[in-house]
C-alpha cells in the first residue's frame, strides 16, 4: 500500500472526526506470531516443488523444511469511526510476513444502521463464503491455528460491492443473515501466480457477485447456510484466457457449517461446493474439548474434485492444543498431517508440519 | 568536623536558594534518594527504588518545571531527551514516562499511589506528598 | 463458558461493531523526515568499472546533481497497547522514499516482560548489525543528518523474523543493557557488481549486543553469525565464470571444484562492531568500528569505521564525522593452489570487491521545537586510491511524535 493511500485512510478518519465532532474514533487490532516448519514430506517434484506445507492458499503461507515465522505471522489495525444518526466507517490494515510486511487494506466501507434490523454496508469487505470468512485473519477468535486450509482454498476472499444486513429474532432462534452483490478485480493473484500458473502475473476477476448468508442459532446450536454465484474472469500474463471458447465463465457455491458448542466440548462441521466447469466439495469436522484454560482439538478437512481420475484432492488431520493464557492472548500448537491424492493436480505433495504461535487482540 | 558541617550547610544554602524543582514520592515512602538514583529511574535505566520497591516515575508533558528538571537532574535539554527516548521506543527498548499536565495532577497520582516518584514546582508541594530532593 | 465468551468477545473485535469499552488502549507515536541533497560532482561512475559501487551509491544513490526531496524522507507511525500481565504488541507501519513510499510493517512483535530486567520480543524486529542499526531511520534520535554510510549502508537483510531477549543490569554506577537474538530471513539481495537482485537467506542468525555505560562514557560491543545462502549468486554468477576460465586456462576438475568451493558466497558469516562514546560537557565523540563478511567465502571481509566529534551548543548541535570504507582483499585461502588456480581465483574476488572509499562531513542539527530537528550537512567523499572526490550537501527536518 502506497503512503498516499495509508494516509488517506487516516485523513478519512480524522476529516470525519472533524465533520462531525460528536464522531468517536476507536481503534483495536490483532496479532499473530506463529513459526512451524515441515517435518516430513514429499514435495511435488514434478512440479518443482519442495517439501512444503501449505497452510494458506489464498495467501500461499507456505512453511518448509526450515522454522519460518513469516509465513503466518501478521498484523492488523482497525479503525472504527462512528459518525452520526447509525453511520460508521471501518477500515481495516494488515500486514503479513507471507506478503513481505507490505500494509494493506483488507477493509474499508461504510456502513449505516436503517433500523433496529437492517444494516447496509459499502466499501470493502471479506466475500463471506466460509463461516470463518470475516474473521479469517484474526487467530484469536477460533480454536486452531487457522481456518482448515483444504476448505478455504478459494483465491478470491474479498469483494468491493454492497451488503445488507438483517437481524432479528424468531421466536427462541436469532436469526442474521445478509445478502451482498460486488466485484473483485485482483490484479497479481497471488495463489494462481505464485502457484498454480508458475509465476506468471494472473489478473483474476469475479464480477457479478451476488450471494446470501443465513445464520440461526439457538442455544448451542449455530447453522449457517449460503449460496453465492460469479462470473471469472482471467488474463495470465496479460492474455485473456478462454474456456471451452467463451472468455468468462460462471461459478456457483454452496456452503453449509453447522456448529454445536455446549461450553465444555463443541463439534465444528462445514461444507461447500463450488460448481465451475466440474465440482469441487470441501468437508471438515473438529472436537474440541475445553480443560480450564486448555482446549485440545482433532481436525479433519478434505478437498475433492468431483468424478475426475486425477483432480485436485488433498486432506489433513490434525491435532493441536489451544491454550487461553489470559484476557485477549492464546497460544496455540498444532500438527498437521496432509495427504495430497493427485498427480497432475498436486499442490505441495504429502507433508507432516508443526506450527505453534501466539494470537491477541487489543 | 567544623569545616565539613560549614560545607554542607553552605551546600544546602546553595541548593535551596536556587531550588525550585522538589522531587516527591508517597509520605509512607521512606526512601532517601540522590540525584543519581531520581535520574536512574526517570531514564528507565532502575526501575525500583534505592529501597526495593518498585518505582514509577511519572512525567509532566510541557512547561517551566519540566525543563528545570531535566536540566538539573537529568543533565540533558529537553530535545536530548526526546531523543533519548526515541532510541528506545522506535526499537522495542523502552517507553517514556507517562506524562501528565500539571504539578496538580502529579500531587494526586503520587498522594493515592505509593510506587510512584514525580517533581513539581517547590511552591506546589502539599501535605499529600513527600519530598525526597530538591534541587 | 468462560472460553465461549472469550471467542465471542473475540468475534466482535473482527466483525461489523468494535465496542471500545472492551479495548485496551491503544498508543500511537512515530517518526518522520523530509530530506533533500544534491551533489555538486556529475561523475557517477568515479572509478570506471562500469558499476555503481558503495562510494557512488552512498551519495549518488542517493542523490545527484538535480535536488532530491524523495531518498531520504521517511514516514513512520508505531502502534502499541498493552495486552495485561506485561505482555504488549507492537507494530511499526513505515514507508520511505526510496521504496516509492509503499508502507510495510518494518516491526511487528510481541513483547513479554518477564520481570524488571529482563523482556522477550518476539517477531519482526530489526537485526542489531551495528550499534545504531535499530533506529538507523529515527532521524531524530541521532545528530548527523543521517548516520555515517560507511557503516550503516542499507542492508537487504536488516529487517529479520525471529526472538529477541533483552536484559538491562545495574553494576554500580554503570548500567548494562543487552540483548540476544535468534532470527531468519529471506529475501533478495542486489549485488551491484554482479548487476542484479538474487534471492538469498541467512539462517540460523544468533546475535549478541551489549551496551555498557557510565554517566558520559559509553562502550558497546556485539555481532551475529548467520549461516548465510547466498547459492543463487553462486550458482548463477559465479560458478559459470570459473567453468568459462577453466576452459581458457586448462584448469583440471578438481582445480575447478576447489575453486568453486574457496570463492562461493554462501559460507558463514560473521558480523562484528565495537566501539565507545563520550558526552561530555556538551562534548561528543564516538568511535565505531565493524568487520564483516562471511568466512572463507569469495567476497573478503569488509573493514569499516567512523569517528565523530562534536559540540552542542544550546539549541546547535556542530558535527565532524570522518568515515572510512575498506575491503582489504584476503587471498591466502588460494596459497595451496596452483600458480593459474590462484590467478583465477585472484581476478575474480578483485572483481567482485567493493569499491572503497572514505568520506567527511560536517553537519548542523538545530532544535528549534520540542519534536522537531532542522539539520544541514555538507560532504565530500573519496575513493580510495583514487585522486578524485565528490562533494554535495544535504538539509531537512526530522521530527518524533
Amino acid at each position: 500500500m502506497k503512503l498516499t493511500k495509508f494516509c488517506h485512510a487516516l485523513l478519512l478518519t480524522s476529516s470525519v472526526l472533524s465533520f462531525a465532532s460528536s464522531a468517536e474514533v476507536n481503534f483495536s487490532g490483532f496479532a499473530s506470531i506463529n513459526a512451524g516448519k515441515v517435518l516430513s514430506g514429499d514435495g511435488a517434484p514434478q512440479y518443482g516443488v519442495p517439501p512444503t506445507f501449505l497452510a494458506d492458499y489464498p495467501i500461499v503461507s507456505a512453511y518448509e523444511e526450515e522454522w519460518d515465522f513469516s509465513p503466518e505471522s501478521l498484523f492488523g489495525l482497525q479503525i472504527n469511526a462512528n459518525l452520526t444518526d447509525g453511520l460508521s466507517a471501518t477500515a481495516q490494515i494488515v500486514a503479513r510476513g507471507a506478503n513481505k510486511w507490505d500494509a494493506e487494506f483488507e477493509w474499508a466501507y461504510f456502513s449505516y444502521e436503517l433500523n433496529d434490523n437492517w444494516t447496509v454496508q459499502a466499501g470493502k469487505k471479506r466475500l463471506p463464503l466460509f463461516y470463518y470468512s470475516d474473521f479469517y485473519d484474526v487467530g484469536y477468535a477460533y480454536v486452531w491455528m487457522r481456518a482448515p486450509a483444504d476448505n478455504y482454498t478459494w483465491q478470491i476472499f474479498n469483494y468491493n460491492g454492497i451488503n445488507a444486513l438483517y437481524t432479528t429474532d424468531v421466536g427462541d432462534w436469532s436469526l442474521a443473515a445478509n445478502i451482498y452483490t460486488g466485484k473483485e478485480d485482483d490484479p497479481e493473484n497471488k495463489l494462481l501466480g505464485d502457484f498454480f500458473f508458475g509465476g506468471a502475473k494472473t489478473q483474476e476477476i469475479w464480477k457479478d457477485i451476488i450471494g446470501g448468508v443465513v445464520n440461526l442459532n439457538k442455544d448451542e446450536l449455530e447453522v449457517r447456510l449460503t449460496a453465492m454465484q460469479y462470473t471469472n474472469e482471467r488474463y495470465i500474463d496479460g492474455v485473456r484466457q478462454f474456456w471451452d471458447g467463451k472468455d468468462s465463465r460462471d461459478g456457483t457455491f454452496y456452503g453449509a457449517a453447522l456448529n454445536y458448542d455446549t461450553g465444555t466440548w463443541f463439534v465444528l462441521t462445514e461444507l461447500s461446493r463450488l460448481d465451475l466447469d466440474g465440482s469441487f466439495d470441501t468437508r471438515m469436522i473438529t472436537f474440541g474439548y475445553r480443560i480450564d484454560d486448555l482446549t485440545p482439538f482433532i481436525a479433519y478437512s478434505e478437498f475433492e474434485t468431483d468424478g475426475e481420475e486425477d483432480g485436485e484432492e488433498h486432506s489433513t488431520v490434525s491435532v493441536g492444543l489451544r491454550w487461553d493464557v489470559y484476557g485477549s492472548t492464546a497460544l496455540k500448537v498444532q500438527y498437521d498431517k496432509v495427504s495430497d491424492d493427485s498427480f497432475d493436480f498436486a499442490v505441495t505433495g504429502d507433508s507432516s508440519a508443526l506450527t505453534f504461535g501466539i494470537d491477541v487482540v487489543f | 568536623m567544623k569545616k565539613l558541617i560549614l560545607l554542607v550547610t553552605s551546600l544546602l544554602f546553595c541548593t535551596s536558594a536556587l531550588s525550585n524543582v522538589a522531587v516527591i514520592v508517597h509520605p509512607s515512602n521512606a526512601v532517601a534518594m540522590d540525584k543519581k538514583a531520581i535520574s536512574k529511574v526517570f531514564l528507565g535505566k532502575s526501575k525500583k527504588f534505592p529501597g526495593g520497591g518498585t518505582a514509577l516515575p511519572i512525567d509532566i508533558s510541557s512547561g517551566g518545571v519540566k525543563a528545570e528538571f531535566t536540566k538539573k537532574v537529568l543533565g540533558k535539554s529537553e530535545s536530548q531527551m526526546k531523543a533519548y527516548w526515541s532510541k528506545l521506543l522506535f526499537t522495542g527498548k523502552g517507553q517514556a514516562p507517562k506524562a501528565v499536565d500539571d504539578d496538580a495532577a502529579v500531587i494526586d497520582l503520587i498522594s493515592k499511589n505509593p510506587s510512584l516518584i514525580g517533581y513539581v514546582s517547590k511552591d506546589s508541594v502539599s501535605d499529600s506528598v513527600k519530598v525526597v530532593a530538591t534541587f | 463458558m468462560k472460553q465461549f465468551k472469550k471467542l465471542k468477545t473475540a468475534l466482535l473485535v473482527a466483525s461489523v461493531c468494535c465496542s471500545a469499552a472492551t479495548m485496551a488502549e491503544v498508543r500511537f507515536n512515530g517518526f518522520a523526515s523530509i530530506k533533500a541533497g544534491v551533489v555538486f560532482d556529475d561523475a557517477t561512475d568515479l572509478n570506471g568499472n562500469g558499476a555503481i559501487d558503495p562510494v557512488e551509491e552512498a551519495y549518488f544513490g542517493l542523490y545527484d546533481k538535480d535536488l532530491s526531496f524523495k531518498p531520504e524522507s521517511i514516514f513512520a507511525l508505531q502502534v502499541s497497547s498493552d495486552l495485561g500481565e506485561n505482555l504488549s504488541v507492537t507494530a511499526q507501519f513505515y514507508a520511505d522514499g526510496r521504496e516509492d513510499f509503499d508502507v510495510e510493517a518494518r516491526w511487528a512483535y510481541l513483547s513479554y516482560e518477564i520481570n524488571d530486567s529482563w523482556k522477550v520480543n518476539l517477531g519482526r524486529m530489526v537485526l542489531p548489525m551495528f550499534y545504531k542499526s535499530e533506529f538507523q531511520k529515527v532521524g531524530y534520535a541521532f545528530n548527523g543528518v543521517r548516520l555515517p554510510t560507511a557503516v550503516y549502508g542499507d542492508f537487504d537483510f536488516a529487517v529479520v523474523e525471529g526472538v529477541r531477549v533483552d536484559n538491562s543490569t545495574e553494576l554500580g554506577d554503570w548500567s548494562m543493557n543487552s540483548s540476544f537474538g535468534y532470527s531468519s530471513w529471506d529475501g533478495e539481495v542486489v549485488i551491484s557488481s554482479l548487476g542484479g537482485a538474487f534471492p538469498a537467506a541467512f539462517k540460523n542468525t544468533m546475535s549478541a549486543n551489549t551496551e555498557l555505560s557510565w554517566e558520559w562514557f559509553t562502550f558497546f560491543v556485539g555481532g551475529f553469525i548467520a549461516e548465510v545462502d547466498f547459492s543463487a549468486i553462486d550458482n548463477s554468477a559465479l560458478y559459470p565464470q570459473i567453468d568459462a576460465a577453466a576452459g581458457a586456462f586448462g584448469l583440471n576438475a578438481t582445480e575447478v571444484a576447489n575453486l568453486k568451493d574457496t570463492v562461493k558466497f554462501s559460507g558463514d558469516g560473521q558480523y562484528y562492531y565495537i566501539g565507545a562514546s563520550i558526552d561530555y560537557n556538551d562534548w561528543l565523540l564516538t568511535v565505531e568500528y565493524a568487520d564483516y563478511g562471511v568466512k572463507d567465502s569469495g567476497d573478503s571481509f569488509n573493514e569499516v569505521y567512523y569517528v565523530t566529534a562534536g559540540k552542542r551548543i544550546n539549541e546547535f548541535t556542530i558535527l565532524y564525522t570522518y568515515e572510512d570504507y575498506d575491503q582489504p582483499i584476503d587471498l591466502s585461502h588460494l596459497d595451496s593452489f596452483s600458480p593459474v588456480a590462484k590467478q583465477v581465483g585472484a581476478g575474480l574476488m578483485e572483481a567482485l570487491a567493493a569499491a572503497t572509499f572514505k568520506s567527511q562531513s560536517i553537519s548542523l542539527r538545530y532544535d528549534f521545537h520540542s519534536n522537531a530537528a532542522l539539520k544541514a550537512d555538507i560532504f565530500s567523499a573519496e575513493p580510495l586510491h583514487m585522486n578524485k572526490s565528490i562533494s554535495g550537501m544535504s538539509f531537512g527536518i526530522d521530527l518524533v511524535f
